[in-house]
């Protein structure tokens, strides 16, 4: 069985950096999409395991590209982690409304991070084995 | 007695009591409108008393009849004096007027006197001669074409006016009209009916109504009785405080300011009038009085309602009352509603502020977190330090990023420490002069490898331009448009940066991108620093770069430069700033000390090396030099100081020396102050159509300036005082000549025989212009002339040289610049000379000849 693999939305090179440190030490594929544009490229064919998400994107809000997902019966059951420096409650509440899995707010620690992943993609396998 | 004697005593009775009624009013007011009043009643009470005074007192009938004619035909002229306080008649109509009052009460007296005819013209009838035929037309057109000019005159005047005195004029008119008609009635009804007939009997009772009535009519116009004046003052007030109590709550002040207006010109009936908030207002013309009510309020201290009255107003104490109440109320109310308006306007300030407060804490939370969550993931990482982050190159990508994002939070704290500088006014621009293509140049450099990872084309295009600005803040706004491009452009797409000179004395720095672009509705807010309506609204926040733009704007502005931006989505974004080429000069109010003791002069120039070469020029001359770049600055000074001439440059950063000129020639109170345009402009006829004295195209040599300016400040004397010549010549006989030629034309001519007390007298007469000898016994003129120049206190004088023979070209070589011209003595030397002094200018000579009439 091949790692799990990650997409990750984030148009900052660090932080992008920073997931790929984080994830792929923790035994994780990622690929990185740094807009909106290139991310729905990718996902028309690319099948991820989880997607992390970044909101504040230079071609609009991560949260637009929810609902590809979510449509694509490809893609729909996959879990999307946001990601974001956005921490109001309006703002994670707007997240959840718009069908996040889970959100953790920026900067990010790597034990959590890490860990919401693990359960994210282990309520899946959950669900599958149903 | 018959009815008709007691009805006629009774009217008569009313009458002399109407008269009684203007005398008092005349004895408590003593005025010149209430005398004329007087006069125009009592006319008509001797002619209505002629027959009662003579019933009684037979004894006075012989001089009342004497009276009567006269006092009958007095009566239009007074009327139409009257008419004169409220409307202007030309004098020589009031003369004419009075003299047909001359030429007809002599033509009567001379026909009764021939043909005995009794007392008034009625008796015509009796005997009608041709010559009593044609004193009776005559009378007829006197009434007529008197009665009509007054009775026309008042329905003008109450045309121009309102409210109340509208009515007083209009009844005046009427009351004219009726009088007039009822004369002309009279002398018809005497030519028609036969005296003493029944019909003639009721003609009299007629005269005595109408009489009556339009002295009611002229005591209600011009003496109204408090009682009626009042009632009109409360129809005046109730309508005001009615409008004022119908505004709306949040009526701007300005409309109240309007029912103020209205109803003062209701009760006043002025011409103009105005309410003034503050600053002077222009001064009133010839024929009015200006009367100010001031608001005592202060809100505004200076605020005032002005109105223009024309001279002999009917405007009464009471009038001044009112108006002082209406300008107290409105005042009050106005104070009032700005309170109130201030007080709402303040509330939703301080909710937007706090709306806007919220908006940055969200937004910097957001914005710090970035370069944050860099910072602490890999110092976590770091620190767990197991098996992969051993490697000393992963260690050492790790440190980049957390010292980047160091960085970039450091870039992020400055930029807020900036923007709080720029909000509270306190950021130092340090301007110089600097090759803003070079800049722009090294800051693409510095973006070239972020570029160059995204595939991204960066392009320039670069005019060479220089700069006035702060260096370091223009690279700041150069690096944050070229960041934002970068950073919002996709890979492989294209930036162009542009640098070109403006059309308005401006340079235009323009960053092109080929990036996702900005949607329509948020182009106005992308400036803003988290100005944002709905916090939680991420599709309007994500397009917002921090402070950056916000921090753009307000150095673009800080240096008195415009930002802006076209946006497609899907196509690209152009930033457009535009700063000006030089630091805008302050206006200051102080205008400069002018130096004493010397002929001064304004340079009006920008250039800083020009404005630097005409002040060495001048001073060098012994002029007083004050200087300004600014055509502002320059017309506010000289709304202060007087200076004897001013010289103009066209091109100028703010206000363009056409417009100066015209400003300064439309003013009374600069108008007078000779203005000379010396620019590269050349549009001489312009400039002299405009008002300018003079016009030189620029390049000016020291020597056409220097006597061009000399002409100038001698014509501003010429005209306001008398001229002195000193003339230096040791030949008694051509000094007798000079006084002969000039003194008759209003020179005053003072003498010096030799060199030595020439230039004593010189220096303590300060001649407007010295004629000099180039022979002197005690040395030559030209020593002479460059010792005049030379003192200060004689150097701006105009000087002429005299020669017996022309001068040779050498000699005039030398003079060159430092004379006026050369005089060859003879008579035609004289008249040049006087020509000279009239005009100001030099025959035939130099570029300039101009006729002063038309300076």
């Amino acid at each position: 069985m091949t790692e799990p693999l990650i997409l990750a939305v984030e148009d900052e090179p660090r932080n992008a950096a920073l997931l790929e440190a984080i994830l792929k030490r923790a035994g994780y594929r990622l690929h990185v999409a740094e807009e909106l544009d290139a991310a729905r490229a990718w996902l028309a064919d690319g099948s991820p395991d989880l997607v992390l998400l970044d909101r504040h994107l230079p071609d609009g809000d991560g949260l637009d590209l929810i609902p590809l997902i979510r449509q694509s019966p490809r893609l729909a059951a996959v879990p999307i982690l946001l990601v974001s420096a956005s921490v109001l409650p309006q703002d994670v509440e707007a997240a959840m409304a718009a069908g996040c899995d889970g959100f953790l707010p920026k900067p990010v620690r790597v034990k959590p991070l890490v860990d919401e992943v693990r359960r994210l993609l282990d309520e899946v396998d959950a669900k599958l084995a149903d | 007695m018959t009815f008709d004697a007691l009805l006629t005593i009774a009217l008569d009775v009313a009458f002399f009591a109407i008269f009684g009624f203007a005398l008092l009013d005349y004895l408590r007011h003593r005025d010149r409108v209430r005398l004329v009043i007087l006069l125009v009643f009592g006319s008509l009470t001797i002619v209505l008393a002629a027959a009662p005074v003579r019933a009684i007192l037979p004894a006075l009938g012989g001089i009342v009849a004497f009276l009567t004619l006269p006092a009958l035909l007095a009566e239009p002229v007074l009327v139409l004096w009257l008419a004169s306080f409220v409307r202007h008649i030309p004098r020589p109509a009031l003369l004419a007027s009075a003299a047909a009052f001359i030429g007809v009460t002599g033509g009567v007296i001379a026909l009764a006197a021939t043909n005995a005819i009794g007392s008034g013209g009625a008796g015509a009838a009796a005997e009608r001669s041709p010559a009593v035929v044609a004193i009776v037309l005559a009378l007829l057109a006197y009434f007529l074409v008197l009665e009509a000019a007054a009775s026309i005159s008042f329905a003008l005047a109450a045309r121009s006016r309102a409210g109340a005195s509208r009515t007083r004029l209009a009844t005046a008119a009427l009351a004219t009209g009726l009088f007039g008609a009822a004369l002309v009635i009279i002398l018809a009804a005497g030519v028609v009916f036969p005296q003493g007939s029944d019909a003639m009997a009721a003609v009299n009772i007629v005269i005595r109504v109408v009489a009556l009535l339009s002295a009611v009519g002229y005591l209600a116009a011009f003496a109204p009785p408090r009682t009626l004046r009042k009632l009109s003052q409360q129809g005046i007030v109730y309508d005001f405080v009615r409008d004022l109590n119908l505004l709306p709550a949040d009526a701007p002040v300005a409309q109240i300011w309007e029912l103020l207006i209205k109803a003062a010109r209701h009760a006043s009936g002025a011409s103009r009038v105005e309410v003034v908030l503050e600053g002077d207002t222009p001064a009133v013309g010839p024929d009015g009085r200006r009367v100010s009510f001031p608001f005592n309020s202060e809100r505004w201290p200076e605020g005032r309602l002005e109105m223009d009255l024309p001279a002999n107003f009917l405007f009464a104490e009471d009038d001044v009352e009112l108006i002082g109440l209406l300008v107290d109320r409105a005042a009050r109310s106005a104070e009032r509603e700005a309170f109130v308006s201030e007080r709402e306007k303040l509330i939703d300030e301080l909710q937007a502020a706090s709306a806007a407060k919220s908006d940055f804490l969200a937004a910097m939370s957001h914005e710090l977190r970035t370069p944050l969550n860099a910072i602490i993931g890999f110092s976590e990482l770091l620190a767990e330090g197991d098996g992969e982050e051993a490697d000393p190159s992963t260690v050492r990508s790790y440190a980049d990023h957390i010292h980047g994002s160091g960085l970039h939070l450091l870039e992020l704290v400055n930029d807020v420490l900036d923007l709080a500088r720029v909000e509270a006014g306190r950021l130092d621009l340090k301007p110089i002069q600097f090759p803003l293509h070079e800049l722009v140049r090294q800051t693409a450099s510095t973006m070239q490898p972020l570029a160059d990872q995204k595939e991204q084309r960066l392009s320039l295009n670069l005019a060479e331009v220089n700069l006035e600005a702060d260096p370091s803040r223009v690279r700041q706004i150069v690096l944050n448009l070229l960041s934002n491009a970068v950073k919002f452009t996709g890979p492989g797409g294209e930036i162009r940066v542009s640098v070109e000179q403006g059309p308005r004395d401006d340079v235009v720095i323009t960053v092109t991108d080929t990036g996702h672009g900005i949607p329509a509705t948020d182009l106005e807010r992308i400036f803003e620093a988290f100005q944002q309506a709905d916090p939680g609204d991420m599709k309007t926040r994500h397009e917002g770069t921090g402070l950056g733009l916000a921090l753009t704007r307000q150095l673009v502005e800080a240096h008195h430069g415009r930002i802006s931006v076209v946006s497609e989505v899907g196509v690209g974004s152009t930033f457009t700033v535009r700063l000006p080429l030089r630091r805008p000069i302050e206006v200051t109010e102080a205008p400069p000390v002018l130096p004493a003791g010397q002929a001064s002069v304004l340079v009006i120039e920008d250039d800083p090396a020009a404005q630097e070469l005409l002040r060495v020029h001048l001073e060098g001359a012994g002029y007083g030099v004050v200087a300004t770049a600014s055509g502002r600055q320059a017309l506010a000074w000289l709304t202060r100081i007087r200076p004897d001439a001013v010289i103009l440059d066209i091109m100028l950063p703010d206000l363009d020396g056409w417009e100066i000129l015209q400003r300064l020639k439309a003013n009374p109170a600069t108008r007078s102050v000779p203005v000379m345009v010396v620019s590269i402009v050349d549009d001489r006829e312009l400039g002299l159509a405009l008002g300018a004295i003079d016009y030189l195209v620029k390049p000016v040599s020291r020597e056409l300036l220097l006597e061009a300016i000399g002409r100038l400040t001698f014509t501003t004397k010429v005209r306001t005082r008398t001229v002195t010549v000193l003339v230096i010549d040791a030949d008694r006989d051509a000094l007798g000549r000079y006084r002969h030629a000039l003194e008759p034309e209003g020179f005053r001519v003072i003498a010096a025989l030799d060199g030595a007390s020439g230039r004593q007298r010189a220096v303590d007469e300060k001649p407007d212009l010295i004629l000099l000898d180039a022979l002197l016994p005690d040395g030559d003129g030209f020593e002479l002339t460059a010792e005049l120049r030379r003192d200060p206190a004689t150097a701006t004088i105009p000087i002429w040289v005299t020669a017996p023979g022309g001068l040779a070209p050498d000699l005039k070589a030398q003079l060159n610049g430092n004379v006026q011209g050369v005089l060859v003595r003879g008579d035609d030397a004289l008249s040049s000379l006087r020509g000279w002094l009239e005009t100001g200018s030099r025959p035939g000579h130099g570029p300039v000849t101009r006729n002063p009439a038309t300076a």
